[in-house]
């Protein structure tokens, strides 16, 4: 049994490496470095988050020529050829009355081309422009969706003019201006190949643009042409999203190619990698996709060379977003889960022990995931709202794992695959808002407190909403009128696991007061974070005190188990919701109605169960 | 005496003491929403009653008061075992917490000191009250400042002092107001006080000498009666030493606005005695009983300025040796248990 689970765990990790296509371009490609917000990180993540924003999703169908894109291959297109890119439907408006207030047609999958919508937008421009200087609170939602939607556009279309500067589009007619430029005669050239000669060709424009047309020479026509060709091509200027040109000697700062020349921090070497760059668009445009492959594998390996990054990280980067841990190992605890439910209906053996193996299998992909995260991002992996999620769900999953392991009546496989899949499909919600791996605030920007304090306090939770799952199994149990040896044991159980629940949760609430004396220059300031933490230590230690001294009973005890599962909801989701105090982040809309309704279908179970329970045993005594 | 000290141990008492602790904590935290973080504090948990529709109900220090107590007989009414060495170590430590929280709350100071570079400030200005503080200059050597506090600031009251050669009538105080010209008279059109005591902006209109004066918390002209200064300002504690800003640092994430860290370079000069220091995020600064935290900062033109946290609090150190303490009581205990209550299954 045993050595059957080993092999596929080494099976399993084994794979990646056997599945590495040979070197692709766009491979190649999506290694390359681009500095975003802070953070040096491979294109792939760049277009994932791009795609995300505009899309929804992080790849697309192409219904013209029947086969997937990438967000790596969308965003070649986008940046080497974006008249085409601009006609595909990407942009998704799932709310069909932004998309009545632009005055275009629904359609069933609700995504639209860029052309579409900047026509569209182009009609409502005064609309939007007032929408924008309204205040937030006076907007409404459909009003804030068409603002986000606006803003999209922009941030795609400045992305997609990022490299026009390599693109050939000038070109000289007259023989003698090109002489004086130094370029070959009606061949197109670049705005970048142009601009060493700006200064010169801007002295002289000032001298010719005096003149009236007919007093021109050929030369100074084809002169006003050219530079009427460099002004229209430099007004892609602002375009600075797309920073993959490292600077050499301020080795913190990478600059978009529009940024480059102005800042005058080129080298020999950033110059030969911009013709590169040139290279490829070339290639991409006349369509000659060996070559664009090749030119991108060898940008790719030049980069890596000259670039002051630690390139490992880039390749693992790509590695995790292709095989996304977290959805895989969601994938796992649900056929875990549901192996499990069948083992309780027709009981072989086989099955349970096959959930077991799901449930493994879906932990150690689930905790690849965060050692991948670790070493990506060289800190701990519990520093925002979605990496506690994540960081929650494996606690628990492993605590499962440990029970079942002891006990092996199946409790650990409930807890396990039920706050799994749970866990992971609430993280995956998170996971849409772009690029998870963020930089951190000032505070937070210390691994030894992230290490020590919010890692406790995660465990803490895990293990209340472990016990929460218990409670819960114990009152179905109860309520299906198992034996009396059986509930006992659970009871144990619950109660065990509640001790550690305490002792972690007192612990790193009180490592955060350390951490905020340390920080901010008080232990205690009634936050509602802290409160929350606070609220959850007192409520183990009333249900502890009242278990041990018998003032409640395992039914009593089983209750207010589930009672801690809205506890922990509550300090962790909900104090967000307040909007106040210096822990206030992580706040996403929808959430209130969701945590809502999660407190409420608890405490239905905890009436219908408890109502159902206290009936049966009044019918037995009378 | 002794029914009632016994009867303070008792479980049920610690039991309800801590569920109405628990739905205290429930209400103070949403009520901070409406009212502000500062006021709930104030209202639920830094005081011993608070109303409920004219209803007095415990409060914050009533109740922690009482599981004090109710914790301290238990643990001297109860035998001392090798098996409970555990709960006993817990609550030894959990009292510990409870008294060092009593000596933060009667005993510490906190506030803000706001300091440009190249320049230095030996006072820390109160987060929340007001002052109405009148300077004799004329001495070279020192000022003197007679200081009458907010909770003098009342409409009607008459504040005087021997050291102050006039009386000054309080016409009306406003605690967030923006002083506007009028007939070339200075007025003052109040405003909702916030619930964030940062945002608000304080006047008040004074009547001296037969005139009135509106002052304003952040006249850049000083009022001037006599050889007398007057100001309305933010509470202030002296320091018995200064704190000057050499130099702030603020760095940034490459292409970001965001901010990876700030740090102030300061000298403390007590005295003769220059002491150089870098007080950064999470790293702060501890000198004679005041602790120095980076906060935040103001950017400026020419220099920036720095704000510092200032905290003095003789109850500092008890939550690190009461969590130690409390931390080893819960791994005693826990090791004692788990075995047992883990249960062997066949």
């Amino acid at each position: 049994m045993n050595r059957l689970i080993l092999i596929l765990c080494l099976l399993f990790v084994a794979l990646p490496a056997l599945a590495t296509p040979p070197q692709q371009g766009y491979t190649a490609f999506s290694t390359i470095p681009v500095l975003q917000d802070g953070r040096v990180k491979p294109i792939d993540t760049f277009a994932r988050a791009l795609l995300l924003t505009v899309n929804g999703k992080s790849s697309i169908y192409d219904e013209v020529n029947n086969q997937k894109l990438t967000a790596t291959q969308w965003l070649a297109e986008l940046i080497f050829n974006p008249a085409n890119s601009y006609k595909r439907p990407v942009f998704n408006i799932p709310n069909p009355q932004v998309v009545q207030a632009l005055e275009l047609e629904w359609q069933q999958k609700h995504r639209y081309s860029f052309t579409e919508i900047t026509k569209a937008i182009r009609n409502q421009f005064e609309t939007i422009e007032k929408i924008r200087l309204q205040s937030e609170e006076k907007r409404s939602l459909e009003q804030q969706q068409l603002l986000d939607l606006y803003l999209k556009t922009l941030q795609y279309f400045q992305v997609s003019r990022s490299l026009s500067l390599l693109w050939p589009s000038i070109t000289a007619h007259d023989k003698h201006l090109a002489k004086w430029l130094n370029v070959e005669i009606k061949k197109p050239y670049s705005y970048f190949q142009l601009m060493k000669n700006h200064q010169d060709i801007s002295k002289r424009i000032e001298r010719i643009r005096l003149k009236k047309p007919a007093d021109m020479s050929d030369m100074e026509k084809d002169f006003v042409q050219v530079w009427f060709q460099m002004e229209l091509v430099a007004k892609d200027s602002t375009s600075e999203d797309f920073a993959i040109i490292p600077d050499l000697w301020k080795k913190e700062n990478w600059y978009a190619p529009w940024q480059l020349l102005p800042s005058g921090s080129g080298s020999p070497q950033t110059a030969e990698y911009m013709r590169m760059w040139q290279k490829m668009s070339e290639a991409y445009q006349t369509g000659d996709m060996a070559a664009w492959h090749q030119t991108a594998i060898q940008a790719q390996e030049f980069i890596y060379k000259i670039a002051p990054t630690n390139t490992n990280l880039l390749k693992l980067e790509v590695l995790y977003n292709t095989l996304q841990p977290f959805q895989a190992s969601l994938a796992l605890y649900v056929l875990a889960f549901v192996l499990l439910i069948f083992s309780i209906i027709f009981r072989p053996i086989l099955l349970s022990r096959l959930s077991f193996i799901s449930l493994s299998m879906g932990a150690l992909v689930h905790l690849s995931g965060l050692i991948m995260r670790i070493i990506i991002m060289q800190r701990p992996p519990v520093a925002t709202l979605y990496e506690s999620i994540i960081f929650v769900g494996i606690i628990a999953v492993i605590f499962a794992l440990i029970i079942e392991t002891k006990r092996k009546d199946k409790s650990g496989l409930i807890i396990g695959s039920s706050l799994g899949a749970v866990l992971q499909f609430i993280g995956m919600r998170y996971a849409l808002e772009g690029d998870t791996m963020g930089m951190l605030v000032a505070v937070l920007n210390t691994n030894f407190w992230l290490a020590t304090h919010v890692v406790t306090i995660t465990i803490g939770y895990g293990c209340c909403l472990v016990g929460g799952v218990l409670g819960h199994v114990y009152l179905i149990q109860k309520a299906l009128k198992y034996k009396t040896n059986r509930l006992n044991n659970i009871a144990k159980s619950m109660l065990s696991v509640t001790l550690v629940a305490l002792f972690f949760a007192v612990l790193g609430t009180i490592l955060g007061g350390i951490w905020a004396d340390q920080s901010w220059g008080r232990f205690w300031g009634w936050d509602p974070k802290e409160n929350g933490a606070m609220l959850i230590c007192l409520w183990l230690i009333w249900v502890v005190h009242g278990r041990i001294t018998g003032f409640i009973k395992p039914f009593g005890f089983a209750l207010s188990m589930v009672i801690t599962n809205i506890a922990v909801a509550l300090a962790w989701f909900g104090v967000n919701l307040l909007g106040v105090g210096l822990h206030s982040y992580g706040f996403t809309s929808g959430i209130a109605f969701n945590l809502a309704l999660f407190c409420g279908i608890e405490t239905l179970f905890i009436l219908v169960i408890s109502g159902y329970i206290l009936y049966h045993k009044r019918r037995r005594e009378a | 005496m002794k029914k009632w000290v016994l009867f303070i141990g008792k479980t049920e008492v610690f039991f309800i003491a801590l569920l109405w602790l628990i739905i205290l904590l429930v209400a103070g935290t949403v009520a901070q929403k409406d009212i502000g973080l500062y006021a709930a504090q104030h209202k639920y948990f830094s005081s011993f009653f608070f109303s409920l529709k004219g209803l007095p109900l415990p409060a914050g220090f009533t109740i922690m008061a009482i599981i004090f107590v109710s914790l301290f007989v238990k643990l001297f009414t109860q035998k001392w075992h090798k098996n409970n060495a555990g709960t006993l170590v817990t609550h030894i430590g959990a009292l510990m917490l409870l008294f060092g929280g009593f000596l933060t709350a009667i005993s510490s100071s906190e506030g803000n000191m706001v300091i440009r570079e190249g320049e230095s400030a030996h006072y820390i200005e109160d987060y929340h009250h007001l002052e109405l503080a009148v300077l004799d200059t004329e001495n070279p050597k020192h000022d003197t400042v007679t200081v009458f506090p907010e909770r003098m600031l009342k409409s009607k009251q008459l504040l005087k002092h021997a050291s102050v050669p006039f009386e000054m009538g309080v016409v009306s105080f406003h605690k967030n107001a923006i002083i506007g010209m009028s007939d070339g008279e200075k007025i003052i059109n109040e405003l909702t006080p916030s619930t964030e005591d940062e945002e608000n902006v304080s006047a008040i209109n004074l009547y001296i000498n037969g005139q009135n004066y509106v002052i304003g918390e952040f006249d850049t002209l000083p009022t001037r009666i006599g050889n007398r200064t007057i100001q309305l300002r933010h509470k202030r504690t002296y320091l018995p030493f200064y704190v000057e800003l050499i130099d702030f640092e603020k760095q940034q994430y490459a292409g970001s606005p965001m901010a990876r860290e700030y740090s102030s370079e300061v000298i403390l000069h007590d005295g003769d005695i220059e002491w150089h220091s870098l007080i950064r995020m999470n790293e702060p600064l501890r000198y004679k009983g005041y602790t120095f935290y980076q906060s935040s900062f103001i950017e400026g033109d020419t220099a920036e300025t720095t704000v510092l946290a200032v905290v003095k609090n003789l109850g500092r150190m008890f939550p690190y040796i009461a969590s130690i303490i409390i931390c080893i009581g819960l791994l005693i205990h826990l090791f004692q248990r788990i075995p047992s209550l883990l249960g062997r299954k066949k």
